[in-house]
């Protein structure tokens, strides 16, 4: 584990929440259209564009992009961070949606130094009912680019997640001020990697999260609380993923506070320890202070 | 021609079995991530009983993940669904 550090950084999302706190439009009937020329978010919003921390993996694929800088005592002890993942929705039917994406992972602090760059597509199927039990399956094909370990190869991830509103979601408000949500998503990852070594392993994963919005009313859910852990067991493993650590964690705890009604700005502190299988994140722990922007 | 107030009622059943809200707190100007909660993977998956609606009507046509994805208010999904069902693209 690496010592805590404080760090700050900016956050930048490019869809998620920000559309979703607009007044309500008037409505239109089936035979009229809207005469207002949408702005350029509005426009990148339609395309498609997905703009995250990170486009693979449970934990981050919701986050905003982040770009930071440390400060640290001496010149050596400076560093910078961006994490950013592109993706667009290009071809999509009622089951089926195909979205190609592009990531970078750029951190320049020399205990910890990562620079990697992958493009591929992923291919997301929903099999069953919303209103009940629903199987969401994607799977991604990547070439990934990794110059700190002087590797490159194809990657191919395979992950099925169950949703089940009354059995793994639930919502309700109380005690008192208090609403809080939470979920439960269980799920399984085969991953393929040409990575330098060949290797492939699959892993049982399952993610608890818990939202809590104190005061919830008088301040519009500005503030929220958010706890998760998620767990990956491996069920087996070659080449490059036979490392012995069969099972790994990640924890978050993260709260945040929008500073405007339409919740595009806020401040948040996020604490993360472990390793995330999924999105490629080694052991690690920090505390981190953001200001995030999303829209 | 179905009519917006036909389409209305089926929608706001849908959004309230996945969201464990009661049917008489939804709304059209309720949002679907602040308030239900609901996340994006959930709602791109709705086009599914979007579709199941549109297409029990004649001239329905199905709706797809990408066009549920990108709706942002209860009031977005029942004007598309409502549009679908019109056979309107």
């Amino acid at each position: 584990m690496q010592p805590h550090r404080i760090i700050l950084a900016g956050l930048l999302s490019a869809t998620g929440t920000a559309f979703a706190q607009q007044e309500p439009k008037p409505t239109l009937l089936p035979n009229e259209t809207s005469t207002s020329t949408p702005s350029l978010l509005e426009r990148f919003e339609k395309w498609g564009l997905r703009l995250r921390r990170h486009v693979r993996g449970s934990n981050g694929i919701n986050d905003p992009a982040i770009v930071q800088f440390t400060h640290g005592s001496g010149a050596d002890d400076d560093s910078a961070v961006l994490q950013a993942g592109l993706a667009w929705d290009a071809w999509s039917s009622t089951r089926w949606l195909v979205s190609p994406f592009g990531e970078v992972n750029r951190n320049t602090d020399i205990k910890n130094e990562v620079e990697s760059y992958q493009v591929g597509a992923s291919v997301t199927n929903v099999t069953g009912d919303p209103q009940s039990f629903l199987v969401h399956t994607q799977a991604d094909l990547a070439y990934k680019k990794v110059p700190t370990s002087d590797t490159e190869g194809s990657q191919v991830a395979l992950g099925l997640t169950l949703v089940s509103p009354g059995l793994f979601l639930n919502t309700t408000s109380g005690p008192g001020p208090v609403r809080f949500a939470w979920d439960l998503m269980p799920g399984v990852v085969w991953e393929n990697n040409h990575l330098g070594a060949d290797g492939d392993e699959v892993r049982g994963t399952v993610l608890a999260r818990v939202r809590l919005f104190p005061w919830s009313k008088p301040l519009d859910d500005r503030l929220t609380i958010t706890g998760s852990i998620q767990y990956w067991r491996d069920l087996s493993g070659s080449g490059t993923f036979d490392d012995g650590s069969d099972e790994v964690h990640a924890s978050i705890l993260r709260l945040d506070y929008a500073l405007d009604a339409e919740k595009r700005l806020g401040i948040g502190l996020e604490y993360f320890e472990g390793q995330d299988p999924d999105a490629g994140i080694k052991d690690t722990e920090y505390l981190q202070v953001s200001l995030t922007v999303k829209f | 021609m179905v009519s917006r107030s036909e389409i209305k009622p089926q929608v706001y059943g849908v959004i309230a079995a996945v969201s464990n809200a009661p049917v008489g707190s939804i709304n059209d100007s309720k949002k679907l991530r602040q308030d239900l909660l609901l996340g994006e993977a959930m709602i791109a998956a709705l086009a599914v009983p979007w579709t199941r609606i549109s297409k029990s009507y004649q001239d329905g046509l199905p709706v797809s993940m990408k066009e549920s994805k990108a709706t942002k208010l209860v009031s977005d999904c029942v004007d598309l669904v409502t549009a679908r069902a019109n056979g309107q693209q």
